[in-house]
């Protein structure tokens, strides 16, 4: 009966595991359940080269060359893009600059003096038009930028 | 079951392809590519479909390597990955997994007498997962052959993980009764 308890709960142990002081300690008493449990070691560890077959292909040679193809096919925000991210980000700092000069111009503020509704909508349309650049740039560099937080 | 990122070895590795080492990468599929080819082998039982299989696998992963978020190894997750690709072609091709069949594994270590006690265990493995439903065979051969462990099997075919315990440890104890034999001649005894 204690045989039968002891295979019962080495039967129940999981890949990796050791083996628990009890059932080590009858395995060294009893020949019977020994020669078992190394029969049982045996067929596990014959049965591993079941899942270690070669390739005759060069898998990783294939992978790669897939992956670079479809990286020339896939990636038209990085590569056909008119702007690179410099660009982007040397236009969206000339257009920032060009926005804050734009209280400075004379013609402006005489345009203000004659049209006061113009005061309250000029600095909507400014804030519209930064909004809508920072999605574009965000939009086509999206990928750059979960991984540069990823990182993080 | 979030596993402490230092314990996966490929964690590194995995960093490096995200950050842009796209070389990188060859490194992983070297390392794994005899496992996934291994399991395409259960798919498609020919080793052009396997290769084709294989490939397939390793380019999806490195395209969602970015959803990657070390919650288990990354070899779970790769033979997840593998798993349901192999699942999803065998249904559009209608074709079941199981153990390959007709390929040998030669072994010299063995004599005759174990070879004997070893392919009549492997037919009594067959035979258990005879036993079980189609999606759950999965589960003994990652086991035995894939050496993998209940929680990673559970997590790679989203079965429950007591599911993946109670077929386990049936076909172990179908296993054991083919094994009796060999293990009397080992002892001496008789069973």
């Amino acid at each position: 009966m204690e045989c039968e308890e002891i295979m019962e709960r080495f039967l129940e142990l999981d890949n990796g595991e050791g083996l628990p002081g009890e059932i080590a300690g009858h395995l060294e008493t009893c020949p019977r359940c020994a020669a078992q449990v190394a029969a049982f070691a045996r067929f596990t560890e014959s049965c591993a080269a079941y899942a270690d077959f070669a390739p005759q292909r060069d898998i990783a040679a294939g992978v790669m060359a897939r992956i670079a193809r479809a990286g020339e096919e896939d990636s038209p925000w990085e590569s056909d893009l008119p702007l690179s991210m410099v660009n982007w980000i040397g236009s969206g700092l000339v257009l920032l600059v060009g926005m804050l000069l734009i209280p400075f111009s004379g013609m402006l503020q005489q345009l203000v003096r004659d049209m006061p509704s113009l005061g309250i909508a000029l600095p909507i349309a400014l804030g519209l038009i930064i909004a809508i650049y920072a999605a574009l740039f965000t939009g086509s560099h999206i990928e750059t930028l979960s991984r540069f937080l990823r990182l993080r | 079951m979030r596993r402490e990122s230092g314990k996966d070895p490929d964690l590194p590795a995995v960093g490096r392809v995200l950050s842009g080492d796209r070389e990188g990468f060859a490194g992983l599929v070297r390392k794994y590519e005899n496992r996934i080819f291994s399991l395409g082998l259960r798919f498609f039982r020919n080793r052009d479909d396997a290769c084709d299989f294989a490939q397939e696998v390793f380019v999806k992963v490195f395209e969602r390597l970015g959803s990657f978020r070390g919650e288990s190894l990354f070899s779970t997750w790769l033979m997840k990955v593998a798993y349901y690709h192999g699942i999803s072609l065998c249904r559009s091709r209608r074709e079941a997994a199981s153990l390959p069949e007709g390929i040998e594994i030669p072994d010299t270590r063995e004599g005759p007498q174990r070879l004997y006690a070893r392919k009549a265990a492997g037919e009594a493995l067959k035979g258990a997962l005879g036993l079980l439903p189609e999606r759950y065979r999965i589960c003994i051969d990652l086991y035995f052959s894939f050496g993998m462990r209940y929680d990673d099997i559970a997590q790679a075919t989203d079965i429950p993980v007591g599911t993946v315990k109670s077929h386990v440890f049936r076909a172990k104890q179908a296993l054991r009764e083919a094994l009796k034999n060999s293990a009397a001649e080992d002892c001496g005894y008789g069973m």
